[in-house]
This record gives structure tokens, C-alpha cells and sequence, in this order.
């Protein structure tokens, strides 16, 4: 079943503490069309409150039906890492967290991953270089969307399940 | 600045504990594209994983230089003093609610919880919620999870929660 798209609105109080809300809308429009709904809402919104409007952002779920053996492992567990650092083309580096790695890719007597697995190197490689999709490739980037360009290493960490991604 | 779009990937293990990662992707693709990275992603994530990819969302930042708001937040709001607004949808039932941080205490009808429903800025909000806006592609209609418009205002009243 299809669920709705979220907009999510940022508001922040005069102490700095931040709040979120969100309203739900359909999925059929266009980001310019969800812009243009987020500004004429956040007008309205502001004239509501005593806090101040920050960001916006819209969330959509995707469809992961298509996913082949997508299944739960008999010993699985998420606070098993498989935890890679890339470095972007500044050479700033961007950490991406797997929970529940698989042991089978780890190196033997090591807690490095075998990069020449065919799983961890489709990761990397996909890391690196991008996915591509209709019209383009999407290249995965560090927050001021400067592209990864290369792994920095790949290996085995533990950590409770909650923190951070 | 521009802050990159953020694809997430939750996870659960056979215990049944959660975690997620996250991969940032640049700005400047339709949701369509975007949908098919989550889609590539996710199944490299499945591949590398014992764990079950369990859901995936994308989120992408809106600009809102075109809304009119205020410069600075006003001196005493608190993200506790909230809108609580109940909502019916067009399905029979089916109810949605709203929690809006840092209300304006103007907006309440004095010795009351209730919100002034004939103050312009809360009727102008009511309004958008239950009649959409109106964009250049259509009317977008706010609706529930399940994609049912929302249709009327049961209530709108003010409620202290702390986050």
C-alpha cells in the first residue's frame, strides 16, 4: 500500500531547543510542486507561532518489494558493523555503518572486510563510482555533496544497536 | 548551502532490534531517480547484510526563501507550547492529529485550551489543511498516512509536551 509523502518542518524557540511537524501529502507531484506547498505552509505556519520556522524537508518510502533474498540470517544482529570510510574528493572522509555484516566477508584472522568479496567490492564500487538510474547516475557524496571518490577501509566493529546510523 | 539528500535504510536483526545507515546523494535528481538509487542501494545493503532491510525513505531539504517568516524566534516561546490539532479525513473514521512546536499564546481563546478558530492565521492554517494549496502542478491536498484528504477540523487546542 502506497503511504503518503511527509513534509517536516523545523521550528526552533528562542533557547535554541528544536521541534519537529509534519503534515502528510500525496505522492504524485513534483519537488518544485512540494517547494512551492512548503513555502505557501510555512507562512501559514510562522503567523501560528512564537518559535521560529527553520527547514524543510520532504521524506518519501520506497517501495522494497523488488529486493531478492532480503531475508533475516539465523544469527543476525545489528550491533555487528560492517563500518566503511570513503574519502571524497576534498579528502574528507564519510563514514557509512552496515549493520549486520555478514561474517563471511571478513578477512580471515583479521576484522578487516575482504574488499574483493563480490558483495563488499559491489558495495564499494557502487560507493565510489554510483547507481545508475534512468536519465543519469547518482554518485554518493559527504553532506556538502562532494562526491566519494575512494574507500579508505572496510572492516569489522561492534556497537549498540540505537546509536547512530 | 545546499545540504545533500539524505537515503535511509533501516534494519532489523533476528532478535528483533533496529538500526539504520544512511547515504548521502547529491541534490538535482526527480524523486523517480531517487527511488531507483534507494531501490540499487538497498539490495547492495541486503547483499552485505544478515540483517532484513526492513524500509527505506529519502529525504530532500525544501527551500522555503519564498515563505514569509519571522527573522527571529520571539522572546519566551518553548518548543513544549504546542497546537494539538485532531483531524477527520474523507474516510469515515479515520482521524489524523497534528502537534506544532512553539505556539503563539495569542492564538488562544483567553480562560480556554481551545485555539481561536476565527483568528485569521488559524483559520487561514485550518483552511490549507482541509482545502490544500495550490501549486503550479495542482492542489495539493494534506492528507493521513493512508492518503485519505483530510476533510474537517475536530479540534485545535493548545498542549504542553516536552520534544
Amino acid at each position: 500500500m502506497a503511504l503518503a509523502a511527509q513534509i517536516v518542518y523545523t521550528v526552533q524557540d528562542d533557547s535554541g531547543e528544536r521541534g519537529t511537524t509534519s503534515i502528510n501529502v500525496p505522492i504524485t507531484f513534483s519537488l518544485s510542486d512540494y517547494g512551492e506547498f512548503a513555502s505557501g505552509m510555512g507562512t501559514l505556519l510562522d503567523a501560528l507561532l512564537s518559535g521560529r520556522l527553520i527547514d524543510a524537508e520532504i521524506c518519501f518510502g520506497v517501495d522494497l518489494s523488488g529486493l531478492i533474498n532480503n531475508l533475516l540470517g539465523g544469527s543476525s544482529d545489528v550491533e555487528e558493523i560492517g563500518a566503511f570510510q570513503f574519502r571524497t574528493a576534498d579528502n574528507l572522509p564519510v563514514s557509512v555503518n552496515i549493520p549486520g555484516i555478514d561474517e563471511g566477508f571478513q578477512a580471515a584472522g583479521s576484522d578487516d572486510l575482504d574488499q574483493s568479496a563480490p558483495g563488499v567490492a559491489a558495495f564499494i564500487t557502487a560507493m565510489e563510482t554510483g547507481i545508475v538510474v534512468t536519465g543519469g547516475t547518482i554518485i554518493p557524496c559527504d553532506v556538502g555533496e562532494v562526491d566519494i571518490i575512494n574507500v579508505e577501509y572496510a572492516r569489522e566493529r561492534f556497537r549498540a544497536s540505537g546509536s547512530k546510523g | 548551502m545546499v545540504l545533500a539528500v539524505s537515503v535511509r535504510f533501516d534494519l532489523q536483526d533476528d532478535k528483533g532490534k533496529t538500526s539504520f545507515t544512511k547515504v548521502r546523494v547529491p541534490t538535482g535528481f526527480s524523486i523517480s531517480q531517487y527511488t531507483e538509487f534507494a531501490q540499487g542501494m538497498a539490495q547492495l545493503i541486503a547483499d552485505l547484510s544478515q540483517c532484513k532491510v526492513t524500509r527505506a525513505s529519502f529525504c530532500v531539504g525544501l527551500d522555503l526563501s519564498g515563505a514569509s517568516i519571522k527573522p527571529a524566534a520571539t522572546a519566551f516561546s518553548d518548543i513544549a507550547q504546542k497546537i494539538l490539532v485532531g483531524f477527520s479525513t474523507v474516510l469515515a473514521g479515520f482521524r489524523t492529529k497534528m502537534k506544532i512546536p512553539a505556539l503563539d499564546e495569542n492564538k488562544v481563546v483567553a480562560g480556554s485550551d481551545a485555539l481561536d478558530l476565527a483568528d485569521p492565521d488559524v483559520a487561514g492554517f485550518l483552511s490549507a489543511m482541509e482545502n490544500g494549496i495550490v501549486t503550479t502542478g495542482g492542489t495539493i491536498q494534506p492528507t493521513d498516512m493512508r492518503l485519505n484528504d483530510i476533510s474537517g477540523t475536530d479540534y485545535a487546542r493548545e498542549l504542553f509536551r516536552k520534544k
